[in-house]
């Protein structure tokens, strides 16, 4: 399935035109100030000299795939429709394949394959759940929600960042230093050390089994034994552990009987969505974001919704919901229910929406994603918001340090967090 | 590169501005010609024109070639470095400098891209009328350099007529300014008109004073079907005959319908051409106009006239043009080599019949879309560039049907220029004696030919 993924972006890109529509929207070209190498027409003719044998693998070559989000904005501007963002993935696999990153992207790498397997991208496996732990959940059914190991576990995304940004010289120490992380007795002493941080992203995740039980949803929660969607390894190229990995997913939704995943982040729903059945044979698992639930529920009952104080609130779609996903009316749907709330929309939104800043670059080159990311929220504060809201866990990573880079006073809060505070008051 | 070279430009732009490693430079080595390749000695991607000027004061002395580029999306090889040197890359001076609508002028640097300028105006109210289909990615500074066209051209002009004033960074590093700011200008020769369309051989762009207008108040397009493409050619000419020049005329032929119905799953008429007309202005003006063009159109023998007064409605009637290029190679399994010829406009319907003819005769699957109201044809070859008797053919029939263009009192390039693609053909289009005029041109301003050598046949 993987080739034949390969095989038709190679067919794809013989109608490329070269006419260079994909720099328009290229959140990562923008912030390397239009630098051709790391836009996607650039990486389009270098991934075919790469498979031509025209340039070899290097770690600076890499460079080129590896500052992609793999936000797909190209894709939907090609006048062809040809993903460039699977020109990175598959450039990635190759350089990998060459073992041709630097130290500290090969020690990314290793640190995904083991965490992934392990049920938690941030090797906080043991303390995955625990947000669930007081909460009363219906069970017994065949739709689960899925929690998300990036929502559970963010905070640990968030300070690695956050160490890397500031002690960048010593990004190989420091991350072969995260892996301790995952040792279950070190992990229960960052989870209360992160408690803090750990809230701002697991209280989406309450906020959101609240609004199922409202809407009366059946549903499960698989807990601990979770496995992770294993998006990360899909998009930093790892294609064989992703195959494999997906398939071994597929088999644990099988034994437990899911026919249905609700998720409130939409990167596992994005990979769940559009990747999953081109590696898995049989795929059948519907898949649908929160925020579709709730949608419905709103159009076909009505459901009275008021926030506490008016506010102006911009939507940021982020690039899984809106272009893996398909769901864009949504979110918007949703809002405008809300009394109280005045909808403004941004430049670049719905399936022409730009990426945060995310994507994985956070991790690798980090001051070219804050770039992206101060970029994606000046845009999104043009309108003066007082709140900006979204639902993805990177996304709010990203926008909150796009925030505090330009010292805005606009807060950003979580659609389900808007949705639930509406429901208090009513 | 040699170390001195590197060495003195790393001390212009600073280390991170000079790319010299095969990765970095690759995708310097083409533009949307894509069949024209060259590798540079390197990229140097400066910030200012004083850094600039410095670059090509040391290139003219070391007798390097420089190539400044802005985004690479001319079709005809201008800015692929076919003779090695130093790829100057504009891309990063991208600032809008002033927007004036006192004096309806906004001046900008070289790489400021189109579309992010055309949406910057709008703000005021304002527009720079030349509107390129590649503006979402195209820059300023090849929009200049290129003298780029589209489809307002017939009632608006091209480039050339929209640009006031431009900064110069000459071959020997002097920096020029020429004309003025100001709407009428007559001191000496017109340098500025010079530099539009000269596609850097004289000389890099680095700032320009461009012409603004308010935005028209009211748009309508109207569509109609022909069943001959000659017929829907003569219309455009009857729609000037009855005193009325409309903002666009834009002609798509059988080929293009017939791809976008099997692409987009939709059914259209069974037509060989499909017109759509765009007026605009004041409202009232707009209203009379449009019943005007309607009549026209009916009496030149076109079927199912529509007027579009909606933005929905437009892009509805638009959807023929807009997913053309899209379905054309989907539908054909080729990819799309666009050319360009212009022809005066009372002789579109022989040109389309004889342009069908020569392709039909060398086997090329061709579609024309044509900004038909100033003569201009784009003819989209379907071509398998991976084989190359095909492209061997098809440039055949391209070379057919530029002599025969010429033949007919039409050029040979009505807005995407010469590059490498037509140097060749240049000469036959304008005789021995304008071509040794030209020379004498660029040798006054590069004697050492540094400029973008081989370019325009020069």
């Amino acid at each position: 399935m993987k080739d034949k993924n390969f095989n038709t972006l190679i067919k794809k890109l013989q109608f490329c035109e070269h006419c260079g529509f994909c720099r328009s929207v290229c959140p990562f070209l923008e912030a390397s100030n239009m630098e051709e190498s790391v836009g996607p027409r650039g990486r389009k003719t270098l991934f075919l000299s790469l498979f031509e044998n025209k340039v070899q693998p290097t770690p600076r070559l890499a460079q080129k795939f590896y500052m992609c989000g793999v936000c797909r904005a190209c894709a939907v501007k090609c006048p062809q429709g040809i993903d460039i963002s699977e020109v990175s993935v598959h450039a990635r696999h190759k350089i990998i394949k060459a073992s041709a990153l630097n130290p500290f992207m090969k020690k990314v790498a290793d640190s995904l394959v083991k965490e992934v397997k392990n049920g938690d991208i941030f090797g906080a496996a043991a303390t995955k759940a625990k947000w669930a732990e007081n909460i009363n959940m219906s069970n017994n059914s065949d739709t689960v929600f899925f929690a998300s190991c990036m929502d559970t576990s963010m905070a640990y995304g968030e300070l690695l960042v956050d160490v890397l940004e500031k002690f960048g010289w010593a990004e190989n120490t420091l991350m072969s230093l995260s892996g301790l992380a995952q040792k279950p007795g070190i992990n229960m002493l960052f989870d209360k050390f992160l408690a803090r941080k750990s809230d701002f992203y697991r209280k989406s995740l309450v906020n959101t089994v609240k609004l199922l039980n409202k809407l009366n949803v059946r549903f499960s929660y698989l807990g601990s034994e979770e496995p992770c969607c294993g998006a990360a390894l899909h998009t930093y190229g790892l294609l064989d552990e992703f195959a494999e990995h997906a398939k071994n997913v597929y088999k644990i939704f099988k034994e437990k009987g899911v026919r249905r995943l609700i998720v409130h982040n939409p990167i596992c729903g994005g990979v769940f969505k559009a990747e999953y059945p081109s590696y898995v044979d049989g795929w059948d698992i519907e898949v649908k974001h929160v925020i579709e639930v709730v949608a419905e529920a709103i159009e076909n009952n009505g459901i009275n919704l008021r926030l506490p104080e008016p506010a102006k609130v911009v939507f940021h779609d982020p690039c899984y919901l809106a272009r893996f996903m398909d769901v864009v009316n949504e979110p918007r749907v949703v809002l405008k229910a809300i009394e109280n709330l005045e909808l403004i929309e941004p430049p670049n939104s719905k399936r022409e929406t730009k990426c945060c800043g995310g994507g994985g670059v956070e991790l690798i080159y980090r001051d070219v994603a804050t770039r992206a990311a101060v970029n994606r929220v000046s845009e999104l504060n043009a309108g003066n918001p007082d709140i900006i809201s979204s639902c993805c866990p990177v996304c709010a990573l990203m926008i909150k340090k796009g925030i505090k880079n330009l010292k805005l006073n606009v807060k950003y809060i979580d659609i389900v967090d808007l949705v639930t505070d509406s429901l208090s008051m009513t | 590169m040699n170390l001195k070279v590197a060495q003195t430009l790393r001390k212009i732009v600073g280390e991170d501005n000079v790319l010299e490693l095969l990765e970095d430079i690759l995708p310097y080595t083409l533009d949307a010609s894509i069949i024209y390749r060259g590798v540079p000695t390197c990229v140097v991607r400066p910030h200012s024109t004083e850094e600039i000027s410095e670059i090509v004061k040391f290139a003219n002395e070391q007798r390097i070639p420089v190539i400044p580029r802005g985004a690479g999306t001319n079709f005809v090889g201008a800015v692929v470095p076919s003779n090695g040197g130093i790829v100057i890359d504009l891309t990063g001076m991208n600032r809008i400098i002033e927007i004036n609508p006192a004096n309806l002028t906004c001046t900008v640097e070289a790489g400021v891209v189109h579309a992010k300028l055309e949406s910057e105006l709008a703000k005021y109210g304002l527009y720079w009328p030349p509107d390129p289909g590649s503006s979402d990615a195209c820059t300023m500074g090849g929009v200049i350099a290129m003298n780029a066209g589209g489809m307002r051209a017939l009632k608006y002009g091209t480039t050339r007529d929209w640009v006031l004033s431009l900064k110069v960074v000459l071959p020997n590093g002097e920096v020029i300014k020429t004309g003025s700011k100001t709407f009428k200008g007559n001191a000496g020769y017109d340098l500025t008109r010079l530099f539009v369309g000269s596609e850097g051989t004289l000389g890099i762009i680095t700032e320009a004073t461009l012409k603004l207008r308010p935005i028209p108040e009211a748009e309508n397009r109207i569509s109609a079907y022909f069943d001959s493409i000659e017929k829907a050619g003569a219309a455009v000419s009857k729609i000037y005959m009855a005193g009325i020049v409309p903002a666009a005329m834009e002609l798509m032929d059988r080929g293009i319908i017939t791809a976008v119905s099997k692409w987009l799953g939709k059914k259209f008429p069974d037509m060989d051409a499909y017109l759509i007309v765009s007026v605009d202005g004041l409202r009232s003006e707009v209203e009379t106009l449009s019943n005007k063009v309607e009549q026209v159109l009916k009496e030149s023998g076109a079927s199912q006239v529509l007027r579009a007064t909606t933005k929905e409605e437009f892009d509805e009637i638009w959807l023929i043009r807009s997913e053309g290029a899209t379905a054309l190679p989907n539908i054909t399994g080729k990819m799309n080599v666009t050319h360009d010829v212009c022809v005066p406009i009372n002789k579109l319907p022989e040109a389309f019949k004889t342009i069908r003819e020569i392709c039909n005769k060398y086997g090329i699957p061709v579609a024309i879309v044509s900004h038909a109201g100033d003569g201009n044809v784009h003819a989209i070859f379907s071509v398998n560039l991976q084989d190359p008797e095909e492209s061997a053919r098809a440039k055949k029939a391209h070379d057919e049907m530029c002599r025969y263009i010429i033949k007919i009192g039409g050029t040979i390039s009505g807005e995407h220029g010469i590059g490498i693609d037509k140097a060749e053909l240049l000469v036959e289009e304008v005789g021995p004696v304008v071509m040794e005029l030209m020379r004498a041109i660029k040798r006054v301003f590069d004697p050492n030919n540094i400029m973008n050598p081989g370019k325009m046949g020069l």
